[in-house]
């Protein structure tokens, strides 16, 4: 039984739903047996090299319901809010906290616009017990309005809880990209630029910084200073991370999926590049043109030097915002949906 | 004649009687190991009709009582999840058995007692 891109993905997004719904330990060995047991429906289904399209998919996955309805199933049943509501229950909490959180937030903004300035820490604590007394009124006016409809509607369907429990395929959640197979063809070509950025920067070291040039005017070849003593300096660095970064290239490619071992991996050698780059920004000018004069005649290097020392400054600040903002994105994105 | 209120009231209790039923249904099939598919298949042939989403979360509370073992094993070609009766389970069902004949017998006598 083949599966194709689409249809696989789609499963992918219905077994992380139903994940989400779960809570425990044993949520990823929930997911993996009703994803053992979808299989085996296709495969009942359809023929042994029959390929699974995602209509196919579709159509097994909207039998068997929205992944709340699916992940219902294996709750304990609760005293208070039975599993039958329990979904909406959760839903209507969900919403209130936010609104009731939102509220008191916007109400916080405003006084402190338009009123007394007053101590700014003693305010803080003021919004968060106003924070904490409302959550913990909306939650329990919402479960004592689910608790009595729990036990009024006991014998009466719901045409709410009916919509949940129907699948609708937008609503399942999209992959994190950390989730999805490896783009080979990507990685590769940074492991190629690995391998050349290890071999470039460690030539640097050993010439310290200098490049061999034939000289126009006496046809001879000349060692010209190419890189300043103060980025010299930080090339060992430089050389510890790309080679920690093409480790991790070489194994996404061998296991052909990211894991939270290679997330956390990158989220700290993005911390250090951030560092790196301050440093490296601290080391200005990083170039220096002044053999080029001597050996080749040329003019105005000092000019040419001055402007690509200004357009490094330039790259490497833009470099420090994006690796802040890629490690903080990482990082949430990990904390609330970590890759397993 | 039968409304649709009634029909709807007639497959409440028909679930009802089912739901106390359905433990010995699973236990009895699982003297053999099974995976939760084939159980399924293999119930709903003898004409015991049930459901992915009954079925496995009984499994599971039947394995956290002790009844059953279960094993993930990768054949042909993907993993599936076995599950057999243990020793405690075997005592278990045999005396679900007895008190299932119990019943019956109880319920047969009550039941032709109007007729």
């Amino acid at each position: 039984m083949k599966t194709n891109k689409a249809a696989k993905e789609l499963l992918e997004r219905y077994l992380l739903g139903v994940k989400r719904e779960l809570s425990g330990k044993e949520r990823a060995d929930i997911t993996a047996e009703i994803e053992s047991y979808l299989y085996d429906v296709l495969a009942e289904r359809y023929a042994e090299d029959h390929e699974t399209t995602e209509k196919e998919m579709e159509a097994v996955l909207m039998e068997m319901g929205s992944p709340r309805k699916v992940a219902a199933q294996y709750r304990p049943q609760r005293a208070l809010i039975g599993s039958r509501i329990f979904p909406v229950y959760s839903l209507v909490m969900r919403i209130v906290v936010a609104v009731v959180i939102g509220a008191v937030t916007l109400s916080f903004i405003i006084s402190s616009i338009v009123g007394q300035p007053a101590n700014a820490g003693l305010n803080v604590l003021e919004w968060l017990g106003s924070i904490w007394s409302g959550a913990l009124s909306a939650f329990g006016m919402v479960t004592i309005v689910f608790a009595i409809i729990e036990r009024k509607s006991e014998e009466r369907a719901l045409e709410e809880i009916e919509d949940l429990q129907t699948l609708n395929i937008s609503d399942l959640p999209q992959l994190p990209e950390e989730q999805k197979e490896v783009n080979r063809i990507g990685k590769s070509s940074e492991v190629l630029l690995g391998i050349i950025g290890l071999t470039f920067f460690t030539y640097m070291r050993g010439s310290s910084g200098y490049v061999p040039l034939r000289s126009a005017l006496d046809n001879q070849v000349h060692m010209l200073p190419f890189l300043t003593g103060s980025f010299v300096r930080l090339i060992p660095f430089i050389l510890v991370l790309t080679g920690l970064d093409l480790a991790r290239n070489i194994t996404l490619l061998v296991q052909n999926r990211h894991t939270a071992l290679t997330n956390w991996w990158h989220i700290g050698t993005e911390c250090a590049n951030g560092v790196l780059l301050g440093f490296l920004i601290s080391s200005l000018p990083l170039f220096t043109l002044e053999g080029l004069n001597e050996v080749l005649g040329l003019e105005n290097v000092l000019h040419i030097q001055s402007i690509a020392n200004s357009g490094m400054a330039i790259a490497l600040g833009l470099g420090i915002a994006s690796s802040v903002v890629d490690v903080i994105k990482e990082i949430v994105r990990e904390l609330k949906h970590p890759t397993i | 004649m039968i409304n649709t209120k009634q029909n709807e009231e007639f497959e409440k209790l028909q679930q009802e009687l089912r739901r106390g039923v359905i433990v010995l249904a699973v236990m009895s099939q699982l003297h053999s190991e099974q995976y939760g598919y084939s159980l399924i298949a293999s119930l709903n042939e003898k004409g015991f009709e049930v459901g992915q989403d009954t079925l496995y979360p009984l499994l599971r509370r039947l394995e956290q009582q002790g009844l059953l073992e279960s094993e993930w094993r990768i054949e042909d070609p993907r993993p599936r999840r076995y599950y057999k009766l243990n020793e405690t389970g075997r005592e278990m069902l045999e005396r679900l058995k007895q008190e299932w004949s119990a019943q019956e017998t109880i319920i047969r006598r009550l039941l032709d007692e109007n007729e």
